[in-house]
């Protein structure tokens, strides 16, 4: 089942083009997208958020269209957004930052809404912290709240931007259990830079450049582009188009392998830096 | 950026559901914000700045709560424009743009969160009320008078959110507190300006938030007629238009489009009717007030005596008789005040403008001169529509303590008692006439100084009867005690000198009691200065014994004669040094700090003559 679809998405601001004839698809289980700063990514989350309208192009979200009033109104409710910057009221302490997104989802039973409230803290391991004014919590925390209010009545699509940005390697970890838990029945679009995120979370994978997607499938079929171009060496491989040493004391290469060269299987960001090719490279080094 | 904002709204119930949800997180968080604790506070120090010196008149003070409750309309102003544009300051938007309730659901919640400002305006009302009804209050407090706060407190805060909406920027809120206070003293100016002055102001005051009485509490409320229902309506009026306006920054609906016709008719409907000036028959009506008190007045005896008071105002017959009769307990029942009526009355200057017809209060000025009966007499003493309060009591009791006082000791208080001896023209022609241009003074002389003519006004300095009147009201209550002693400490005897400054500077002869001076009998006797502080001496002592030596002595000790070294003597008191011999002690060092030189009595005497 598709949940969300969109097709020859354009969306102009002033003369740049954010997104330019970005295709999109994402159903059931967890979907990554990928790309470099300035992608589209946040952009095309915006649009799926119904935050944001497209310029040309199509998009359904349910099946609905998010240009009439009713059905933006009814994806809304279906749908829960965490945004880059959620813009948390710093003087309100978790449980009041969350309830009130709650007030706005309609949740408006009072008894109801607090069990709810506590259930997403919960599940988000802020149990602990709910009475805490946000300005006293940490980034991490902070981002756990904004996954909380996106979390808030269990809503079928969840949309993400970048949710692990400023997480430590616990924090990661606890929120790919969360992530692997709801991604299980809940549909969930999430856009990241840490492609070890995509590749233990995500059942697909897209990669954005510059207002367009270049890739779409399992992130397994993005690492196998890089199949027979990431190999090992003694020393800094003068063909490579990347090299690094790594903790072993041996050479890293991605480019083209030499003839002979010690190969290994690709990783996804193996796959990701091999698509987008020299830009990617030149952005990494 | 184009957005998908929500032009249309949800299903009325969701978003009215919604918007109550809101309101019940944001009211309590609004009236928790510090601003407007702060506010709260302000507005209940000023209320008490404004009433804690007057006894409370509910109808005269439901005023103030309107006055004092702006305060934290302003800062409901502040806080509810803040709270408004938080999501704005904290970049929220993008969140709630993607939640289904719009951001006019939002506006409206912040609309409803009033509620509990309002109610918080009510709580702080009621804490000022049970102020005044904790010193046994006259009157009622009128219910359109107390809801000019609460409504203030919705109409501004309406305001803030609706600046928030329209720009986000934090200091919108503080610049238009700046704005709407500006406003306010600009509209009622016509008052203030009219402060010591008898007139009517510009209807135009009631385009104001609050319309005050006048620039303190000077004017009884019972003569001004005050459009008070309208100028609610008025408030409410303007409380909807601005609600409207912060509604229609998300788009219009019908309900805005009915509830803008509905403000706008409210302000236009409230604002003409309460510009409208009373009828001539009300002004009459206001007139017949103060010519005629006894139409209007209830009146009942005491110990000899009539109390004459505006219904309202009879619960005051007790604090009026309190001073009279503890004095009466202390003087000999054939000295005490024959016929003696007390009478409310509200006078004819008044701090502020009144609706009374000019041409009354004209007529009443007229009849206020120092030989006219409105100044009093010895069988009507007048009392207004104030009484002291606290530490300021001893100052109205004072005024009827002194006045049965010096009936009781013989002291003249009618112009018709202030006749010339042969020694008074001798020393009013010795003392006046040298200042007088040469071509005045024959006429002058001729028709004012003669024997057997009267004269505006006397003094009792050296006189034993004025130490004895002074104690008697001295020691009538425990406020007209303090209040002598407090008099005495502000005004010591004497030359008062300031080392530090090397200056010294004099008093005068003239007895200390300017409080009283609102009393006009006070203007035409003046008791003295040093038998003030006589009398300030006989206070410290035990009353008893004071009370035993002058029932003894009575006749010796009120007779005009008798000086008051005689009574010094009886009490055994310490003259004080007189001013030459204390001038003559000064130090070469101290120079006098106004001129340079310190008028002797004598010269302060000039043109007063004792009483006889």
């Amino acid at each position: 089942m598709t949940n969300v679809l969109v097709s020859g998405a354009v969306k102009r601001f002033g003369r740049t083009r954010a997104l330019d004839g970005a295709s999109f698809e994402a159903g059931p289980g967890i979907t990554g997208l990928l790309g470099p700063n300035g992608a589209g990514k946040t952009t095309l989350l915006r649009v799926l958020a119904t935050v944001m309208s497209l310029n040309e192009g199509e998009i359904r979200v349910f099946g609905r269209d998010p240009a009439g009033h009713r059905d933006r109104l009814e994806i809304r409710r279906r749908l829960g957004y965490m945004p880059q910057e959620p813009g948390f009221h710093k003087n309100f302490t978790a449980f009041e930052f969350v309830d009130y997104v709650a007030i706005l989802k309609e949740m408006t039973h009072r008894r109801t809404r607090h069990d709810e409230v506590h259930r997403v803290l919960v599940a988000v391991g802020l149990e602990g912290a709910q009475s805490k004014k946000i300005k006293a919590l940490s980034g991490g925390m902070r981002r756990r709240v904004a996954l909380a209010q996106a979390l808030l009545g269990e809503p079928e699509l969840l949309i993400l931007d970048e949710p692990t940005a400023g997480l430590d390697p616990e924090q990661r970890l606890r929120f790919r259990e969360t992530m692997s838990h709801l991604g299980a029945d809940h549909s969930i679009v999430l856009s990241t830079h840490q492609t070890e995120d995509v590749a233990a979370l995500c059942s697909r994978v897209v990669v954005m450049n510059h207002g367009r997607n270049l890739f779409s499938g399992t992130p397994r079929d993005l690492a196998e582009l890089a199949r027979g171009a990431v190999w090992l060496s003694e020393e800094r491989a003068h063909g490579a188009r990347l090299s690094y040493r790594t903790g072993e004391g041996r050479y890293r290469n991605i480019g083209t392998a030499p003839d002979g060269a010690d190969q290994v299987d690709p990783t996804v960001e193996d796959g990701y830096l091999t698509l987008l090719g020299d830009e990617a490279f030149v952005e990494a080094a | 950026m184009s957005t998908l904002a929500l032009t249309r709204w949800p299903s009325r119930s969701r978003t009215r559901s919604v918007a109550f949800a809101l309101a019940r997180r944001e009211g309590p968080r609004l009236i928790r914000s510090p601003i407007f604790i702060a506010g709260a506070v302000l507005s209940l120090g000023l209320f008490g700045l404004l009433t804690w010196q007057q006894a409370p008149v509910l109808h005269r003070d439901d005023v103030s709560t309107g006055g004092a409750l702006l305060l934290l309309a302003a800062a409901t102003l502040i806080a509810a424009n803040l709270a408004t544009s938080r999501a704005a300051r904290d970049g929220s938007d993008e969140l709630y743009s993607g939640i289904v309730s719009s951001a006019g659901v939002r506006t409206l919640g912040h609309l409803l969160s009033l509620l509990w400002a309002v109610g918080a305006s009510l709580v702080v009302g009621g804490i000022m009320i049970v102020y005044l009804l904790i010193d046994s209050p006259v009157g009622v407090p009128r219910i359109p008078e107390l809801l000019v706060g609460p409504l203030c407190v919705l109409l501004l805060g309406a305001l803030g959110i609706a600046l928030a909406r329209w720009n986000p920027h934090p200091a919108v809120g503080p610049f238009a507190v700046v704005v709407v206070l500006a406003l306010e003293v600009l509209l009622i100016q016509p008052i203030v300006r009219l402060n010591g002055t008898n007139g009517t102001a510009a209807r135009s005051t009631w385009l104001a938030l609050w319309t005050p009485l006048g620039l303190t509490n000077g004017v009884p409320s019972e003569l001004a007629i005050r459009p008070s229902w309208w100028h609610a309506l008025y408030l409410c009026g303007l409380g909807a238009l601005f609600g409207v306006i912060a509604l229609s920054r998300h788009g219009t609906r019908r309900t805005q489009t009915l509830a803008l016709v509905g403000a706008s008719a409210a302000i236009l409907l409230g604002g003409v009717a309460q510009l409208q000036a009373p009828s001539a028959e009300a002004r009459r009506a206001l007139g017949h007030l103060l010519t005629d008190p006894q139409d209007h007045q209830v009146c009942e005896e005491r110990v000899g005596v009539t109390y004459c008071a505006y219904p309202a105002y009879v619960p005051w017959v007790e604090r009026w008789a309190t001073p009279i009769e503890n004095l009466f307990d202390d003087v000999p029942l054939s000295s005490r005040p024959q016929n003696l009526v007390v009478r409310q009355s509200f006078g004819s200057y008044f701090e502020g403008p009144t609706d009374v017809p000019h041409v009354t209060l004209r007529r009443i000025e007229r009849q206020a001169t120092p030989r006219g009966a409105a100044y009093g007499s010895p069988t009507l003493l007048p009392v207004g529509a104030e009484w002291g309060r606290g530490k300021m009591e001893g100052d109205y009791e004072m005024r009827s303590a002194l006045f049965v006082a010096m009936q009781a000791v013989g002291i003249p208080q009618e112009w018709s008692d202030f006749v010339l001896t042969a020694d008074d023209v001798a020393y009013l022609k010795r003392t006046l006439l040298p200042s007088m241009p040469k071509a005045r003074r024959e006429t002058f002389a001729s028709r004012r100084l003669r024997v057997g003519a009267h004269w505006d006004s006397c003094h009792t300095s050296g006189q034993a009867r004025s130490v004895v009147a002074l104690w008697l009201a001295g020691q009538a209550t425990a406020a007209t005690e303090s209040m002598m002693e407090r008099v005495a400490a502000e005004s010591p005897y004497g030359l008062l000198i300031d080392e530090r400054a090397g200056t010294v500077a004099y008093n005068g002869p003239l007895s200390p009691l300017y409080p009283l001076n609102a009393t006009p009998i006070f203007e035409r006797v003046n008791l003295g200065s040093a038998e003030f502080h006589y009398a300030v001496r006989l206070l410290e002592r035990p009353n008893d014994e004071v009370k035993t030596t002058l029932l003894a002595h009575w006749g010796e000790l009120t007779d005009p004669d008798t000086d008051t070294s005689t009574l010094l003597t009886m009490f055994g008191l310490e003259p004080f040094p007189t001013i030459e011999a204390q001038l003559a002690a000064l130090p070469s060092n101290i120079t006098p700090l106004y001129g340079d030189r310190i008028s002797t009595p004598d010269q302060y005497f000039a043109g007063v003559v004792p009483c006889h």
